[in-house]
């Protein structure tokens, strides 16, 4: 189903039309004889959360990398609200939050400073800054520590410091590149707290893992990708019975 | 569309961290451990300001400016790009809205604000060096003089800069960058001439007439006469740091004697 701007939608369940936020098409990518990612094909609506699974080297983090614009796909596309990111990588960056798995903090500065220089790179309005910035340090529950040096904070908070950088321009699709890598127990269960919540505020949320069990009791739906090829099999039906594949 | 000024350095948060954020002291120091630290220098600064207004040594000034901001400019700009790689924070600069131009612009010019102030400290050295040579601190000539070798030698430290920045971010290794800055420094302002003496001897020995126009004094003292005009608005650094060595050889000799000895043998 196709709207007057040439944008595809589907059905809900009722049976209403619903604009498709995020429809990944034919995504290829190759890199030299290896085909990192085949074909992948997918559509996401505003508040899917969508596990992302497959073993080391299955094309997981080349295929967040290509819809957070950073790697070109050899074919295929990706159109998020109308934008394609392939054709307007710059239009589409806005909509998109990338939380890569290996990431570092600037040195030197306040966990608070950290979001502002973040806050401003992403263009917000001076005066709105201030009240960005709250608004997703209390969303992250690092409201007490907006004054710590970063490099002090513990690895589970900067964690969540790296994603409440990623919620400040207020992205619609959120990228999550394994998030819950080299976090204890306890920091992995506010992790899935944190983002049941942020799928209740509508935002699609794409969150890759290795670890099926991990992902299993947020995602609404989930994926499996090996060897590059994403398949949806009885074997992630029995970890996650709860989860369903994405519109494919 | 912003200026350039605003876009690049009032609006640029990359300028502001790497100019504040990043050298500011993240821990709070007890006062006498900033002293004990800073006052060595301030001693030193003024013992050097007193034997310079005494003795003259404008030579030794200009070598003292050459080596800390030509030694600090690789040291200063090597990691500037490396870091985003090392510390894997490019992925989420670039995609900010940050232009291309802010990012690079805001890294180089925290930079060259730092060597400017480096400059600045040597200044009033150059000066009172400047007035006990040449007996006349209030003439124009000698301001232009002040000017012109902070002309030859910032502007070397801006291209040195500028090539390291460009190291660390083909090289992505904050190290790498610094030792092939450093390298290639010390081959176009050591090894070059020493190679084109080397040529010239060779030529000699052959039994070629005395190429005297092609000896590095020559080119050293044309370059530094040049520099008097007001050509040097497109002043070359590297012809200029060939100029600078020279004239330094002129006025001590035994320091760059060896430059000297070996294009003119």
């Amino acid at each position: 189903m196709e709207d007057g701007e040439g944008r595809v939608g589907r059905a809900d369940r009722k049976g209403r039309k619903v604009m498709a936020m995020l429809e990944v098409r034919n995504l290829r990518k190759e890199f030299g004889q290896l085909v990192a990612v085949k074909d992948l094909s997918f559509t996401l609506q505003p508040g899917d959360i969508f596990g992302y699974i497959g073993p080391n080297g299955a094309g997981k983090t080349t295929t967040l990398r290509m819809l957070a614009t950073l790697l070109e796909p050899t074919s295929g596309t990706a159109i998020i609200n109308g934008v394609d990111i392939v054709k307007e990588p710059e239009a589409a960056r806005p909509l998109i939050g990338f939380m890569p798995d290996f990431f570092g903090l600037y040195e030197g500065i306040t966990a608070y400073e950290y979001l502002a220089f973040f806050a401003e790179a992403y263009g917000i309005p001076p005066a709105e800054r201030k009240q960005v910035i709250e608004n997703v340090l209390e969303l992250t529950d690092l409201t007490v520590k907006r004054d710590a040096n970063v490099e002090t904070l513990s690895r589970g908070m900067q964690q969540r410091l790296c994603l409440a950088k990623t919620l400040l321009h207020d992205p619609l699709l959120l990228l999550l590149d394994e998030p819950a890598s080299g976090l204890d127990p306890r920091a992995r269960a506010e992790l899935k707290e944190l983002l049941k919540e942020i799928g209740a505020m509508g935002k699609i949320v794409i969150v890759s893992s290795h670890i099926l069990p991990e992902l299993s009791d947020f995602c609404n739906k989930s994926a499996s990708l090996r060897r590059a090829t994403y398949f949806f099999g009885a074997m992630w039906k029995q970890f996650c019975g709860n989860c369903s594949p994405p519109n494919c | 569309m912003k200026p350039l000024w605003q876009r690049w350095v009032v609006e640029n948060p990359v300028f502001r961290y790497h100019l504040l954020g990043q050298t500011r002291l993240t821990v709070a120091r007890p006062l006498w451990q900033v002293l004990s630290v800073a006052l060595p220098f301030v001693v030193i600064y003024f013992w050097l300001a007193y034997q310079v207004a005494t003795n003259g040594l404008p030579a030794l000034v200009i070598t003292l400016e050459v080596f800390a901001l030509w030694l600090l400019a690789p040291l200063m700009t090597h990691s500037l790009f490396a870091m985003e790689f090392e510390k894997a924070t490019w992925d989420m600069l670039v995609l900010t809205r940050l232009t291309a131009g802010q990012i690079v612009m805001g890294k180089f010019l925290s930079r060259f604000v730092m060597l400017l102030v480096f400059a600045s400290l040597f200044t009033p050295l150059l000066w009172l060096a400047a007035n006990r040579e040449f007996n006349d601190m209030a003439s124009p000539l000698m301001v232009l003089w002040g000017l012109k070798v902070q002309w030859v030698i910032v502007s070397w430290a801006i291209l040195v800069s500028a090539v390291t920045l460009w190291l660390s971010y083909h090289l992505r290794r904050g190290m790498v960058a610094a030792a092939a800055s450093f390298a290639g420094q010390v081959f176009v302002l050591f090894i070059l001439p020493i190679f084109w003496a080397l040529f010239l001897t060779l030529l000699q020995i052959a039994g070629a007439p005395d190429p005297s126009y092609l000896r590095l004094e020559t080119l050293g003292r044309f370059t530094w006469f040049f520099s008097w005009s007001w050509l040097p608005i497109v002043y070359n650094p590297i012809v200029a740091a060939v100029g600078l060595l020279s004239f330094g050889q002129a006025l001590t000799p035994r320091f760059f004697g060896a430059f000297g000895k070996a294009s003119s043998i």
